[in-house]
Parts: structure tokens; C-alpha cells; sequence
């Protein structure tokens, strides 16, 4: 498992096009790095929303994305990689998530604890992430963290996830509402 | 906690946890050597650290725009709007007003009274022109009854009231031209009266008060102002043709009024005898009341021609018996040329034609003044009958029906005023032009 501390390669959310995943199926390193780079934020906050552990989500990721390079040459071009992109996360996802149901599932404060190095502001911003991944629905944080943690936006999301855009908009908003909600309480506690 | 603080550490969380796969993923490749451009953690950061201004929306432009739209709109609306340039009113006894636009255009036609509502039942004027549209209804007239076929005892007012009082002499001429054809083919003629309007609220609230046109409004009030003596809202309720009389027996000038005759001339030139009371005001006039002997035979209306004329005489307008000192169509018999003071007739509801039209007692005013007029004094005291019929004797009903020696020759008529003569001594006055003639004829008592 390769341990996430904030690589140095972030890169806001830029959809892939076919012309680049072209190029990556031809084997071209570039390529697929700046697939890599540009969707990575993305491709990590939904497994995240998935798994909801995020020691599972980063090994989970590496599959996705070697899943990716491996069959790449067999990607139809419609104009949609993300949605092919996050059909092989959700589906690596649902196959760890399946596994984990039978052997039983890890905790977030678990690897919070072996991760060892959170300062203050990083404290907090965990502790957001945890009420999160906690207290919000499926596809309230996949939404969230979607539109939040990767920048994609509402219109995007709809389109990757087939949800109608105001089910989006009303989901992020009441998922926001409750994680403000629950924030708060737990600063008062 | 605030929501965007919120997102900012629920991103930075995001990003902090995502672990950098890169050279696990490409051994040996750094994302220095990727050559598109890579922004650097700041920027990918962004929206982090950095106030975030809310963009700003469109909605002020867009709403200029839409009111700019809106403005264009009303303004095509606007101006495609047709002008209200005249108003000109034809009054028998129907009153009827049209809104005539610049290019004497009909815009909108207006009923003034019932009569008129049945006119201008299913008619549609909009944008006819104003000849033609003054033609369509007075063939209407025509064929209602208000003008008679093969008559010259007609009589219609055209008033136009312009805007800016333009060019109303080439609306009237217009609108005679219409009138004239019509009358041509149904080989009639009548009197057409031509006046100038001025609009005033003053009139307007009058005209609707008493329902009618601007045009006959603004007659009667010149009418009123001759005279003070005449009821306005009596004379309001008289036909055309019935003022037309009354003028001529008054011998009232009314300022701007021209008087003309339209329609066949054969008509008209066929009837013998035209009114010698008319022709010696010097009005060219066309109503033969005073050849109401002469043409009885020709006339369908005929035989007390003027007193059954069915354009005055429409059977739901006048529907009221009218019982009183001045009684019966005769009674204009015994009215003096010279006398001042007209005398409205009793309408008797069983006054009828042998047509079944029953018989209007205004028109016999014209004969009376026509025939006093012809025999002068020497058939019948004129003058002293009717004063006599005007104090509300009995008797002096009896005395008009004696002194008119006409009047034996008309059935109607002798059925008229032997009626009113039998109720001439309850004098109800049921009626407003009861009450009219019951007013003018005290009036005149006065005046005696």
C-alpha cells in the first residue's frame, strides 16, 4: 500500500479525452501520466466515497489505474473516458467491498491512527473528512467529494454517476448541511 | 464552522490523503519530464487559500436586454395601432358612432342606442372605408325600416368631430357619397344634415346620458340653445327627422349646420309640392311632407305619408301610448307655421297603418306645418286649436279633429285621433315624449 501524505502532483480536475487515451493506448508514458495527473483526485475521491477507508481507496486506486494501462486498447471511443475511468474504479471497489463484507471491514480511525502525522489544521480537516465518510449517504459523498475534493462540477457529476442534476444539487446541499451540523457538534463535544 | 471553510478542509483532506501513485504506476518517470504543462501544487490548490469570487452573473444584463425587447415590443404594438382620428356619427334615429383613423378608415363602431345595437348586429365596419362603411349602414337602415324605400322622407345627421379638425367638410363629403348611392339604389332620397362637432367632456357625459351619438348630442344642445324652451333630453328622443321638422316649423338656424339632399333626384323631383316651410327658410330640403296629398298614391308609405313613415316609426322604439291634450296625429294640423311653440304628437299604440306600421305622431307636425303653411288660415285656425289642444280641454281635441280636414282622409289618422281624442282627458303622459310634448306645450302656454 503506498501511504498518501499530499503528493506534489496535484492537478486540478481536466476530463480526459479520447485523443489522449488514444495516445495512452499507444503506449505512451506522458500520456498516461497526465491521465494519471489529471484524474486522479477524482478517481481517489470516489473510491474514497466507496470504500470509505482510505488506505483501501489508494490500493484500490493503483489497481484502477494499472487496470487502465492494461486495458486501455480495448476503451471504445464515445467522447466519455471519465465514465470509463470510474466504471473500472466502482467496479474494483464493489469486488474489495464484497471481500471486506466477508472478512470483515477497516476502520478510517484506524489508519488515521497509522498515519501518525497529523498536525492541527490537518486534525481538523480529518475530522471533516470523517463526519464525511460517516455520517453521509452513498451518494451524498460521492457528490461531495466528487465536486468538493476533485472540482468536478454538478453537471459532471450527473452525467458520471446518472443521477438527474437536481438530485445532485439537492443532495450536495442537505449532504453539506448535515456535515456543518455535525461539525458542530463535534467541536462542542 | 462555514461552508466554504468546510469544503476548504474537506479538499484539503481529500488531496492531502491521495496518495501519488506516479512512480509506482511509470518507474523511473517524474511529472517533470511529462511535456505538457503541469501546474504546480499551488495552483491545483486553488480555491484553497485564495478567496474565492463569486462570479458574477449575468442576470442585470439579461434583464436589460429583456425590458429592451419588451420596449421594442410595445413600441411595434404601439405604432401599429391604428390612430384615432375623427369620430363621425350618423344619427336617423339610430345613433351610430364610427372612430375613423388617418386614412378614414372605420377603427371601431359604436351602438349609441338599442336601435343601433340591432344596426350593427353581426356587422363588421373594421377597416372598411368610411364611404363605404356609411353606405353598408344605411343599407341597413334601409332594410330595418328607418329609411324608407322609395321615399324622400328621409333625414340623417353626419357629424364628424376630428382630432384636430381636419379636414371634416372631406369626411362628410366622403360619407354623403356613401349615403347617396345607397339611397340611389333604392330610389330614395333624404335629407342629409351635415355638422361640425367639437368634442368636449361636457358633450361626451350628455350624449351618454341620454343615449346618443356626439353628433345628434351637439345638435340638440345648438338645438336647446335657439331655443329654451325645447327639452333637451325630449328632443334627445326624437328621431332625426322629427328634429329636421321641428327646425323647419321653428324656423331654427343651427351655426354650421348644412342641410342637403342626397339620393335619387327622381325621387324627389317626382314629389310635388316640397316644403314650402323648408324652401322659404331657405334650406334644400327634400322632405315632401307638405306633397303628402300629392303622393299618396305613389308612396308605399303614403297615405298620410309622413305620419306613417316606418323610418320613425320602429315598433320597439315607440312603443309607448302617449295620451294627452296633444292628441293624434291631426293635431299638427292645427299647428301654425307661425306659431313658435311645436307641440309633440301623442303616440297611440293602436295607431297603425293599414301596413301595420304603426304611425308616428311627429311626422304629422310636418304636414301640419305644411298644410297650415299651403291653406293658410283659411281651412283651419291653426293657431287657436292648438293652443286650445295645448290647455288640455277635451274639447279642443275634438276641435282638432273637426278643423282638420285632412285628416278624414287618412284611416290611420282619423283612428289616431279619434283614440286620443277619447283619451285626451287623462292626459297620462305616460311616455317621454308625452312628457316632452306635455313640457313644450306648457312652455308655450307660457309664452301665450
Amino acid at each position: 500500500m503506498v501511504t498518501g501524505n499530499g503528493n506534489g502532483n496535484h492537478q486540478s480536475y481536466q476530463a480526459p479525452t479520447d485523443q489522449l487515451m488514444r495516445q495512452v493506448a499507444a503506449g505512451e508514458d506522458w500520456a498516461f501520466a497526465q491521465l494519471y495527473l489529471s484524474t486522479q483526485h477524482a478517481v481517489y475521491a470516489l473510491l474514497l466515497s466507496l470504500v470509505k477507508n482510505p488506505a483501501t481507496a489508494e490500493d484500490l486506486m493503483q489497481d484502477t489505474y494499472l487496470s487502465i494501462r492494461q486495458s486501455v486498447g480495448t476503451y471504445i471511443p464515445q467522447g466519455k473516458p471519465m465514465a470509463w475511468i470510474f466504471t473500472i474504479a466502482k467496479n474494483l471497489a464493489y469486488q474489495e467491498l464484497r471481500r471486506a463484507n466477508k472478512q470483515g471491514t477497516e476502520n478510517f480511525d484506524d489508519h488515521e491512527d497509522a498515519s501518525g502525522e497529523d498536525n492541527i489544521s490537518q486534525a481538523i480537516d480529518n475530522i471533516v473528512l470523517r463526519s464525511a465518510l460517516t455520517i453521509l449517504e452513498e451518494r451524498e459523498r460521492k457528490i461531495v467529494l466528487l465536486h468538493v475534493a476533485a472540482g468536478m462540477k454538478f453537471v459532471e457529476i450527473a452525467s458520471l454517476t446518472e443521477t438527474p442534476l437536481g438530485t445532485v444539487l439537492s443532495s450536495y446541499h442537505r449532504a453539506m448541511r448535515k456535515l456543518q451540523k455535525s461539525v458542530r457538534e463535534g467541536a462542542v463535544q | 464552522m462555514k461552508r466554504s471553510e468546510l469544503k476548504q478542509s474537506l479538499k484539503f483532506a481529500v488531496l492531502q490523503s491521495t496518495p501519488d501513485l506516479l512512480p509506482t504506476l511509470l518507474p523511473g518517470y517524474s511529472a517533470e519530464e511529462i511535456p505538457l504543462p503541469c501546474p504546480t501544487a499551488e495552483e491545483a490548490l486553488c480555491g484553497i487559500n485564495q478567496v474565492v469570487v463569486p462570479r458574477k452573473r449575468p442576470r442585470f444584463q439579461i434583464a436589460c436586454v429583456m425590458a429592451a425587447v419588451c420596449i421594442v415590443f410595445l413600441s411595434v404594438f404601439y405604432l401599429a395601432q391604428p390612430k384615432v382620428d375623427s369620430i363621425v356619427s350618423i344619427d336617423v334615429n339610430p345613433s351610430i358612432e364610427l372612430t375613423i383613423d388617418q386614412n378614414d378608415r372605420v377603427i371601431k363602431s359604436k351602438a349609441s342606442n338599442d336601435d343601433a345595437a340591432a344596426i350593427l348586429k353581426n356587422m363588421n365596419l373594421r377597416d372598411k372605408d368610411i364611404s363605404e362603411a356609411t353606405g353598408t349602414i344605411v343599407n341597413r337602415l334601409l332594410e330595418h325600416g328607418y329609411l324608407a324605400k322609395n321615399s324622400t322622407d328621409n333625414a340623417i345627421l353626419i357629424s364628424v368631430a376630428s382630432r384636430n379638425g381636419q379636414n371634416p367638410t372631406q369626411l362628410q363629403e366622403k360619407m354623403a357619397d356613401g349615403i347617396e348611392n345607397v339611397l340611389k339604389e333604392n330610389n330614395a332620397s333624404a335629407t342629409v344634415l351635415r355638422q361640425t362637432d367639437t368634442l368636449s367632456d361636457d358633450l361626451q357625459k350628455f350624449a351618454s346620458e341620454n343615449k346618443v351619438s356626439l353628433g345628434k348630442a351637439d345638435l340638440v344642445r345648438k338645438l336647446t340653445e335657439q331655443d329654451s324652451s325645447l327639452d333637451a333630453s325630449a328632443l334627445c328622443k326624437m328621431s332625426l327627422k322629427d328634429l329636421n321638422k321641428l327646425m323647419e316649423s321653428k324656423k331654427l338656424e343651427v351655426s354650421g349646420l348644412v342641410i342637403g339632399e342626397e339620393g335619387d333626384p327622381s325621387v324627389s323631383s317626382g314629389q310635388p309640392g316640397n316644403d314650402p316651410v323648408s324652401s322659404s327658410s331657405g334650406k334644400e330640403s327634400s322632405a315632401p311632407e307638405g306633397s303628402a296629398g300629392g303622393s299618396q298614391t305613389e308612396d308605399p308609405f303614403g297615405s298620410g305619408t309622413t305620419s306613417r313613415n316606418p323610418s320613425s316609426s320602429r315598433p320597439h322604439s315607440h312603443t309607448s301610448s302617449e295620451n294627452g291634450a296633444t292628441s293624434g296625429g291631426q293635431d299638427g294640423s292645427s299647428v301654425s307655421s307661425d306659431d313658435p311653440i311645436y307641440t309633440p304628437p301623442d303616440i297611440d299604440d293602436d295607431m297603425e297603418d293599414p301596413d301595420g306600421v304603426p304611425s308616428y305622431p311627429f311626422d304629422d307636425v310636418s304636414s301640419a306645418v305644411e298644410s297650415s303653411s299651403q291653406s293658410s288660415s283659411s281651412k283651419n285656425p291653426g293657431g287657436e286649436s292648438s293652443q286650445a289642444a295645448s290647455s288640455g280641454s277635451s274639447s279642443s281635441s275634438s276641435t282638432v279633429e273637426s278643423s282638420a280636414p285632412s285628416s278624414s282622409e287618412k284611416p290611420s289618422s282619423s283612428h289616431s285621433s279619434s283614440s286620443a281624442s277619447g283619451n285626451s282627458s287623462q292626459k297620462t303622459g305616460s311616455s317621454d315624449k308625452s312628457g316632452a310634448s306635455s313640457q313644450i306645450a306648457s312652455s308655450r302656454d307660457k309664452k301665450a
